[in-house]
Formats: structure tokens, sequence, C-alpha cells
């Protein structure tokens, strides 16, 4: 009696006999049909091919430096990175020694950025890449810096109109006793008072108001506190 | 939100060339060490004198834009200083809790941390939202770029920095070079003064240093308006003097005639934001 590890061996069929089943049974329905036997008359537009031939990328590049220049100046520097893994050919274009693109994106787009760093006579796209990273980095950080500073403003926007909202609530508070019964009163003003307070110890770490001096205005405006604080929050 | 939109654009495009030749300036700081030699200290290893720094050359600005970069680079200064001092709101317990206890940062490796870090270190540093990761994060990068404690990788760390192949340094050369500098070792201020002032312009004690109304006055100049009492107008534009063109024909005669050695104002224009954001660093 064959062991059951023996007959699921001999059922299995052989790896390359799988494969031509596979290859009959699906994917020869799929196929696309040969070239000659296509019916050329639903294509809607028909490309000679030495047309299509004129528009790939390696004529492009036979273009006179002028023309490629005027096309390729149209990108932004992302799609000059882009172009370059397109082809060996664009890579070449846009990287080599003596590339005009490279030179063209140095003395017009970097402006005087050659004067600080002067530009070298070979390997031109890595220092524009170099320019580009420093750059970008200095330009981040300015955004974080004026967001910081925008925060920052509207925070104390913020706590200047709650302080207002407060005392004028006080000043109710305490010009319309009337209104309320001695008991609630009470309560209401305690109730203020614990706001009040709970505000200021707040505050203080990063607080910017009039009667502050200015080195607690700029403490506040580049505070280092680790969470905003609750009037932050809100 | 909205109304702070222009303001906050005015100050990046008005910051952003600032830091760019901030950047400028602390590249030439990092290649002038390391391209100084060692000297034996009085404990006998050797170290770099960081008394390289300052030289003239460093400082091939204008006078305006010297003007505007060092009151720029004062507010870096404290910010750089107050992202990596403890919170002096901090309590004892809070303190402890947070384990801000251990010693900070010296003035030396505030310094290596500057120079090698570049922007880079300081956009960090300004990411991380706590005093402790700061440290921590200052400690590990002083960490692994010397020879003497990381003694595998220390190289890839250096080319982390995007220096070229030859300005990396030996192991001994870059041990020596961590080693430099010490808390009396200033970097912009002396040398900008030095600068300043065989340019015909003569800056006070006050303004040398850092200072609260100095630093106001550089914000308030970045924003166009008096932030820290006003609210901006309702009618605030930006200035139009800063803004160019971007598609000119003569953008290639423009970079090529100028003669000046004026810090770029405009590359934020050549560059959309898809592409600026290409360099993610």
């Amino acid at each position: 009696m064959p062991s059951l590890a023996k007959l699921s061996r001999t059922n299995t069929p052989e790896p390359n006999q799988a494969d031509t089943k596979r290859r009959k049974s699906s994917v020869a329905s799929l196929k696309a049909l040969p070239l000659p036997f296509r019916n050329k008359s639903k294509d809607p537009i028909q490309v000679p091919a030495t047309h299509t031939e004129k528009l790939s990328g390696t004529n492009l590049l036979n273009l006179p430096t002028e023309l490629q220049l005027q096309v390729l100046r149209h990108l932004s520097f992302s799609d000059l990175c882009a172009l370059r893994a397109t082809s060996r050919d664009f890579n070449q274009s846009v990287t080599g020694p003596e590339s005009a693109i490279t030179r063209y994106w140095i003395a017009s787009k970097l402006h005087n950025v050659h004067r600080l760093y002067p530009a070298p006579s070979h390997d031109q796209w890595r220092y524009l890449c170099s320019q580009m990273r420093r750059w970008n980095t200095a330009r981040h950080l300015a955004d974080m810096i004026a967001r910081h500073i925008q925060y920052k403003t509207l925070l104390y926007v913020q706590r200047h109109s709650s302080s207002e909202f407060l005392s004028s609530s006080i000043l109710a508070a305490l010009l319309l006793p009337s209104v309320y019964s001695d008991q609630t009163r009470l309560v209401f003003l305690s109730t203020i008072f614990q706001l009040w307070t709970l505000r200021l110890s707040c505050q203080k770490p990063c607080g910017v108001t009039d009667d502050w001096t200015a080195t607690s205005q700029l403490r506040g405006c580049f505070c280092t506190s680790p969470s905003p604080s609750v009037f932050g929050a809100g | 939100m909205l109304l702070y939109q222009p303001v906050a654009q005015r100050i990046r495009r008005r910051m952003t060339p600032l830091l760019f030749a901030i950047s400028h300036y602390l590249s030439s700081c990092q290649s002038a060490v390391l391209s100084s030699p060692a000297v034996l200290t009085l404990e006998g290893e050797s170290a770099v004198c960081w008394t390289c720094v300052g030289s003239p050359d460093q400082y091939p600005y204008p006078v305006s834009q010297l003007l505007s970069m060092h009151y720029c680079w004062l507010f870096l200064e404290w910010i750089f200083n107050s992202l990596l001092s403890r919170p002096s709101y901090a309590g004892s317990i809070e303190r402890a809790v947070r384990g801000w206890r251990s010693t900070p940062l010296d003035a030396g490796s505030l310094i290596q941390v500057l120079v090698h870090g570049n922007l880079g270190a300081i956009k960090q540093l300004f990411m991380l939202k706590d005093y402790g990761e700061r440290k921590k994060w200052a400690k590990t990068f002083l960490r692994n770029i010397n020879p003497e404690t990381n003694g595998l990788a220390w190289q890839e760390e250096w080319e982390k920095m995007h220096l070229r192949v030859a300005d990396i340094p030996s192991k001994t050369q870059g041990a020596a070079v961590l080693r430099g500098p010490s808390a009396g070792d200033s970097l912009w201020t002396k040398g900008a003064a030095r600068r300043l002032r065989a340019l015909g312009v003569d800056l006070g004690g006050n303004e040398l240093h850092k200072s609260v109304e100095a630093t106001m006055r550089f914000l308030t100049d970045m924003a166009g308006f008096d932030l820290f009492h006003e609210q901006p107008p309702e009618d605030f534009q930006e200035d139009d003097e800063d803004v160019e063109d971007d598609d000119d024909d003569d953008d290639v005669t423009q970079g090529a005639d100028t003669e000046s050695n004026e810090v770029p104002t405009a590359i934020s224009e050549s560059l959309d934001e898809e592409g600026a954001n290409y360099w993610d660093v």
C-alpha cells in the first residue's frame, strides 16, 4: 500500500508540465493577436513607425543645444531629476560635464549663489544639487520659525480676548448683585477666581501681555515648553 | 490664521536668504577648522585651535547684508541656546520627573553641533518637542561623528554632511577637531565686528551680543510691523521689492552680469514648491 506522501508525489504534475498547462489554459487566450492579424481599421490613430521614432527621447537629444535648452528650461528641478531617470542619454545630458541645462540653472536660477560658492568647472550637477539642498534647508527652517511666530502671536490674541471676557464677567458679577442670590454670587465668583488663577499659572511660562517686560515677551515667543498650554490647546 | 499668512510669508521670504548666507558662513567655518593643523594641548592631546574661525575671508558680504546677517545670527544664537538649555520654568520636581537633572551641554559642544550640523541641526532640534530629546539628539550627533566614540561608522556620519571626499578628516584629525573649541571661543561676533569696523560701521556693545532689543527689532523688521504689540493690519501686503519675476529671458545675463556679492534673494522664486520639496533633507 503506497503511503500518502508517495501518492501525493505521484499525483502532482512535474513543474514543466504545470507551466505548459497553465500557459495553454489561461494565458494563451488572453494573448493579443500578432500584429499582422490585427484589425488595423480599429486603431484610432495610425502612427507611422518613422514618426514615433522621431518622437522618442533620443531624437530630442539630437536637437541643437539651444533648442534643447529652450525645452528643458521650463522644467522644475524635480522634473529635471525625474528626467534623469528616464534614460542614460538624458542622464548624461543633465549631469554631464558640459551640460547646458545645468549651466543654465546655475547661472539663472541660483542668481548670486555662485558668488558665495564658486561653481567648480567639473561636476556642476553635484554643485547644483548641494546648493539646492542648502537652500531648501534654509527655507524649511525659515518656514518653521515663521510658523512658530505665527502660532505664538495667535495665542496672544486668544489670551487677550479671553482676559477681556473674564474681566467683563467679573465686573458684571460685582455690579449686578440683585440678579443673583448671595450664595449663587459666591459660587460664581469663586469659579471665576479659580479660572483666573489657572489662566495666570498657564500663562506665565509663555505669556505675552502688555504688562510684562520685553524679556518675558520674547521668552514667550520662543518658549521651549514641551506642550502647548491650556489656552493654547483651546 | 489667514490674517497672519502674509506676515508668515514675508518672514519666510526675508529670512531664507539670510539663513542661506549663515549656512554658507558655517560651512566656511567647518572647512577652515578641517584644514587647520592640530596642536598639542597641555594634556598631551592634539587639538585644532579654533582661532582660525573668524578670519575676514569668511565674511565676503556687503555691509547691508552683513548687518542683517549679524542680527539674524544673534536671533539664531538665541534660539539655538534656548533649544539646548534646560527650561528655567521647570521646578525641581518637574526636572526630576522628566530627567532634566543631568548637566547640560557645554559651550564647546554647542559650537560643535552648530558648525558641523549647520542649519540642519537647528531644524532637527526645532522639530523635537522636549528638552531631553533635544539634548539626547545633540549628544548622539557628537558621539556619532567622533572617531573615538564611534569607531566603526564615524566616516559615514561625516559623509552625511555632504562634504567632499577630500574634506573628510582622518581619524586623528577628526578627533582633534572635536577636541577643539572651548567656552571662550565665539563663532561670529568678533570677526563680524572686525569686518564691520573695517567697512566703516561701528557696532556698540549692546549690538554685538544677543539682546532682547536687537532680537525684537530684527523680528519687527522681518514682519514689517510691531508684532509684539499690534495685530497685523488688515491691508497688510508684502513689499514688492523682494518679489522678482519668474519668467524672464534675461535670467542668464542677470546672473552673469551681477558683480555684487549680494546674498541671493530670489531663488525661491525660481523654485516651485514641488521642486523645492524634492530635496527634503
